[in-house]
Parts: C-alpha cells; structure tokens; sequence
C-alpha cells in the first residue's frame, strides 16, 4: 500500500506545553478513498486534520505528502495538493456565493487549468445545492448555507486529497446524505477524502475506512464492520453504545443506550 | 428580503460600475480645472485647459487673459491640483489596503494611529533639523514612523488571525495617544518657528505646494498604488481567513509584510508635506464597496479614483469657503469623516451582533 499513500503520519505528535494534543499516530490517506475520523471531544481530530493540511507542525515524528515533509511545501504547491473545509466559515467582506466558490479556483490562476474555472464552478455549486444562492451575500446566509457554500469552494478547488473538518454540521439531513455522497463520488473518481465526524450512523454508512481516536491516540483503523464495536465505543465514549443492522437496508446503526427516565429518578 | 432576480442584480452592479467610474473620471476632470481656476485670480475654465494644451505643444483654445495668468496656473496652482490628485488617491488606497490585511472596515491609517506615528518621525526632522536627503529627509523619515506604527498596531490587535473592531479602536486610541505625546514633545522641544510649521502641518494642508515636493510624493504613490493593484487578487483571498487563504495557496506572512509595507509607504507620501488628512481612506473605500462590492480589482481603481476626486473637492472648499483665508483640509475631511465613522461603528456593531 505504501507506493499507493499520497499522505502519511508517522509516529506524529502534537504537544502544547504541558498539554499533548496527539501521540504517536501513525495514518495514511490513501487514493481512491473516504477516511473519516471520528472520536470523543478533545481526541485530537481536528488537530490531525491539522497536520494532514499542513497547518500544524509535529513536535515529534513525521507527516509526508507525496513522501516528502509536508512542511516543507509552499503555500501554493500545497494549495494545488489538498483542500481544506474549516469547521468555522467566516468572511471579512460580503463577497456573494458566487465569488466565494470561485476563490476555490486560486491555486489555479494564471494556467491552464484556469481555463475550465466558469464549468467547474458551476458545476460545484450546483452539487451542493447552492446555485439559487449565487447573488447572496455569504454574511447574510444560514449556518448550514454557509457550509455548503465553503464545501463548493473545496471542490472548486479540484485538490487530489480533501480534508474536511466536520462537514455536516449545520446541515439538515438531507443535505448531510447529499454532501457525504458528493465526499463518496470524489473518492471514486480517485481523490483521498478526510472528514471528520461526529455522527457515527453516518461514518458507517459512507466511510470506505473509519480511524477512531481517543486521547490524542489512534485506538482503531479499520473498515466500519470491524471497527465500530459496540464494547470499543462504549469505553472510548465513556457511555453505552449499542450497534445493531437496520432490518431493511442492512445499514450498521451506532446508538447511544438511554437510561429510562423512571430509573433515574429513583 | 424580496425575491430578486440573480441576472437582474448582477447587471445593476455592472452598470452601476460602469456609471461610477465614468462619472468619477468626468468629475476628476471637471474639478481639476475649476479648482485651478478658482481663486484670487479668477482664471475661466476655457483658459485654464488652454495653457494647459499649449504646454503640452498643442496649439488649442485661449491662453489666460491675465498677464501673470499662465505663471500662476504653472507655479502654484497645478503643483496643487496634482498633490490633491495623488494624496487623495494614495490615502484611500491605504485605507482600501489597510481594511483587506486587517479584515476590518474600519481601518485607516489616521484612525488608527498610523498617520499621527508618521508625522512623529517627521515633525523630528522639523524640530532638529535633519536635512540628510534633501527633499526626500521628511519623506524617508514618515515611512519609517508610519511602518513601525503599523506593524506595532498590527502585531496588538490581532488575535487568532483577525482583528475585532473593539481591539482595533481601541488599539488607535492608545496609539494616538503615545504618538500625540510625542507631538506634543516635539513642539516642547522646538523653536517658535518649527512649532508654526508643526501644527499648522497637523492640521493638514495643500497650501505652498511645489513641483519639488509633487515630485517627492508622485513616484511614492504611484509605486504604493501599482504595488496594491498587484495584491489585490490575494486580498481578496485573505477574507477567508489566515487559515483558509493559506489553503488555497496565499502565502499569508508575505502578503501581510508587503501591504503592510506599502501602507507606510502611501502614508509617508500623503503626509510628508500635506501633514495629516484623515478619514479618507475610510470613507472612499466604504462608498466605493458599496457600489463595486468587496473584489480588491474594482475596489482599489473606483478607491484611488474616488480619493482624488473627495480631495479636489475638499481642497478647493478649503481655499473657497472663507474669503481671503484657507481652512486647513485635514480639519474639513475629520469634521465629515469623524461622523461617518461614528455611523460606520454602530452599523458594524448592529450586523455583526455585538463588538466581534
């Protein structure tokens, strides 16, 4: 597999002072395939998702893209590598929809690329469903809108490796399903797809592979099957979880176990 | 909200671009010519592009009637106009600049100190006399004063990769507090004649404006302009934020270096002889984004336009509105630009829902 892994963390840790955000991870991002990283508050998927775009430097080990430091990289080389979908979605200046899914097209400005950047704009707005919002101000939009908005940026940006950082939420249901299936689609066309999720019914559903962390550690790597365990999750959550298959579409299911309300109360 | 139709809105602010930028050129033109015909010696505006097409060695309309008509025009009066021309214009880019790299509408270089910390460094040059570079000492010594500012207000208002209003005013209150003690040690410190020549220059004027000093302010603005024209496609990115800019490709330390270089650099060229204008590089670049909207490429054009033609305007009430007396112009742009601000703040306050 290695010949095929585009970005890769080895023994990769992140420490701020006292406090060690990551431990020793070692994850490759491979072609062809949506990854998604799921864990409890504070288990450092954000912060890995930091270190796979290039923003956070390891104080130990190592992060390669292509083989090579990713640190190393230029702003703009990378920019032309990986995209990044942030999880806060702000802007200076009411700039509209439009604008701000074309600034996806940056990397490519000034070469040939550049050539296609109406059709893939249009083309990106009209996956995540944001056509109608074109003339809008970005300021004036809903949360969920503004998600969307920023997602077609990311595929505007036509990057082999796309990195997103808790992409459903503030989506409604529907556009979750639509955005995970758009995240789906790029894996198939061979783009390396990285989300962060905490909605695990949906990591089962979409995830080609599921990478549980817990205390800055990697505690599994894996298909959903064999990785989202009903006794792995409840000690990783600290809660009892329960997974079980939809009896008609043969989905896995991961759902918390509720205490009754009349045993509490006694 | 009503419905609006995308293609119908998108038209409207073509055409109205278009509109802009035709009527700021006319008005551009128009009171370049009233201005340099308005004043003890009454020059009629046929007269005035006159001289100016002969000079140019065209042979085209009337040259002035009065003898000393044409000396006038070329000695005094056109020095003038062109220096209103290119401080207005290199003041509203700063700002325009200024607004991107913070991610803040309320920057300007005289709000928030930035003006003020280059007058410091020049009213030194003043006071004692340093005359190393000529022509080109006050100059030199304004970039450095408003380059050190900007980089010290830069480097206190900014947290987690944008600057809050709350920060950023307050940040210009404390700056122009230090820098007015300074101002204020300056004169302390100099003769009768040198604290004349300081405060007067505080309060910002075109007047005794020479082809020297046009030609000190002209190459200066004209670099800090192009300089910023060629950012603009990057400022326009850096409204994502740091972090998102630098996904998609912005070097973010670089940019931020550069504008913030040629920020000091248009303030040194509007107020080593003009002293301070305020409020300019606020309020053009506000009326332009609401016509051009926020894309650097139109707002800088439609910002360096828009300043030449408040600055005209404001110099030419400056020498008109009381007779046989000049009103310093820095005093006219504050006592419109202050309320403006005053407005903007509350504005900015109510749409981002609090101080943020």
């Amino acid at each position: 597999m290695t010949a095929h892994t585009l970005l890769q963390v080895l023994g990769g840790s992140v420490s701020y002072g006292e406090a060690t955000i990551l431990r020793d991870v070692d994850l490759d991002v491979r072609p062809g395939e949506l990854l998604v990283l799921v864990g409890p508050n504070g288990a450092g998927k954000s912060t890995l998702l930091g270190v796979l775009a290039g923003d956070v430097a390891l104080t130990r080990g190592k992060a390669l893209l292509d083989g090579e430091p990713i640190g190393s990289r230029r702003a703009g080389e990378l920019s032309r590598r990986r995209s990044v979908l942030l999880q806060e979605h702000r802007l200076s200046f009411p700039f509209t929809v439009a604008e701000v899914v074309a600034m996806g097209r940056a990397p490519w400005h000034g070469r040939d690329e550049s050539d296609s950047d109406e059709a893939v704009v249009a083309d990106a707005m009209r996956r995540t469903d944001v056509e109608r919002l074109a003339t809008r101000k970005f300021p004036t939009l809903s949360g969920g809108e503004k998600g969307r908005t920023s997602f077609a940026r990311v595929m505007a940006q036509e990057a082999p490796i796309v990195l997103l950082d808790e992409p459903t939420a503030a989506l409604d249901i529907a556009h979750q399903e639509a955005l995970l299936t758009e995240a789906r689609r790029l894996a198939r066309e061979g783009h390396s797809v990285v989300a962060v999720l905490h909605d695990l019914s949906l990591a089962a559903a979409y995830a080609d592979r599921v990478c549980i962390l817990a205390g800055g550690r990697v505690r599994a790597d894996g298909a959903p099957g064999d990785v989202l365990r009903p006794d792995l999750l409840s000690d990783v959550y600290g809660h009892p979880v329960d997974v079980f298959t939809h009896p008609r579409t043969g989905d896995l299911i991961v759902t918390p176990l509720r205490t009754p309300v009349e045993e509490v109360v006694r | 909200m009503a419905v609006v139709d995308p293609t119908i809105s998108a038209r409207f602010r073509l055409s109205a671009t278009v509109v802009l930028f035709a009527g700021l050129s006319v008005a551009l033109v128009v009171l370049a010519v009233v201005s340099a015909g308005t004043g003890q010696l009454a020059i009629p505006p046929a007269e005035v592009l006159g001289s100016f097409l002969h000079r140019l060695g065209i042979d085209v309309g009337p040259m002035p009637a009065h003898p000393q008509g044409d000396a006038a025009l070329w000695s005094i009066r056109f020095p003038r106009v062109t220096m209103a021309i290119l401080v207005g214009a290199a003041l509203s880019a700063a700002g325009a600049l200024m607004q991107g790299v913070f991610g803040n509408p309320l920057a300007e270089p005289g709000v928030i100190g930035v003006s003020s910390g280059a007058a410091v460094a020049a009213a030194c040059a003043m006071v004692f006399g340093f005359t190393a570079l000529g022509t080109w000492t006050v100059p030199a010594l304004a970039f450095v004063g408003g380059l050190i500012t900007t980089i010290a207000v830069y480097l206190l208002s900014r947290s987690d990769g944008r600057t809050e209003v709350v920060t950023l005013v307050l940040t210009g209150i404390a700056v122009n507090a230090v820098t007015g003690a300074l101002l204020a040690l300056m004169m302390f410190l100099a003769d009768t004649q040198a604290r004349e020549e300081i405060v007067f220059w505080q309060l910002g004027s075109l007047n005794g404006t020479r082809w020297q000093y046009v030609g000190v302010v002209a190459p200066l603005a004209v670099v800090g302009i192009v300089g910023a024209f060629v950012l603009s496609r990057k400022l326009d990115l850096l409204a994502l934020g740091d972090r998102a800019a630098r996904h998609v490709g912005v070097d973010v330390e670089r940019l931020r270096i550069g504008a913030i270089t040629l920020v000091a650099l248009l303030t040194a060229a509007a107020v080593a002889f003009c002293g301070i204008i305020a409020f300019v590089g606020l309020v053009v670049p506000h009326l332009m984004r609401m016509v051009v909207g926020p894309g650097h490429r139109l707002l800088l054009p439609a910002s360096v336009l828009g300043g030449s033609v408040l600055l005209l305007a404001a110099d030419l009430v400056a020498r008109t509105a009381v007779p046989y007396a000049e009103l310093p112009i820095g005093m006219l742009t504050s006592l419109l630009g202050g309320p403006m601000f005053f407005w903007l703040l509350r504005r900015t306050r109510r749409t981002a829902g609090g101080w943020a």
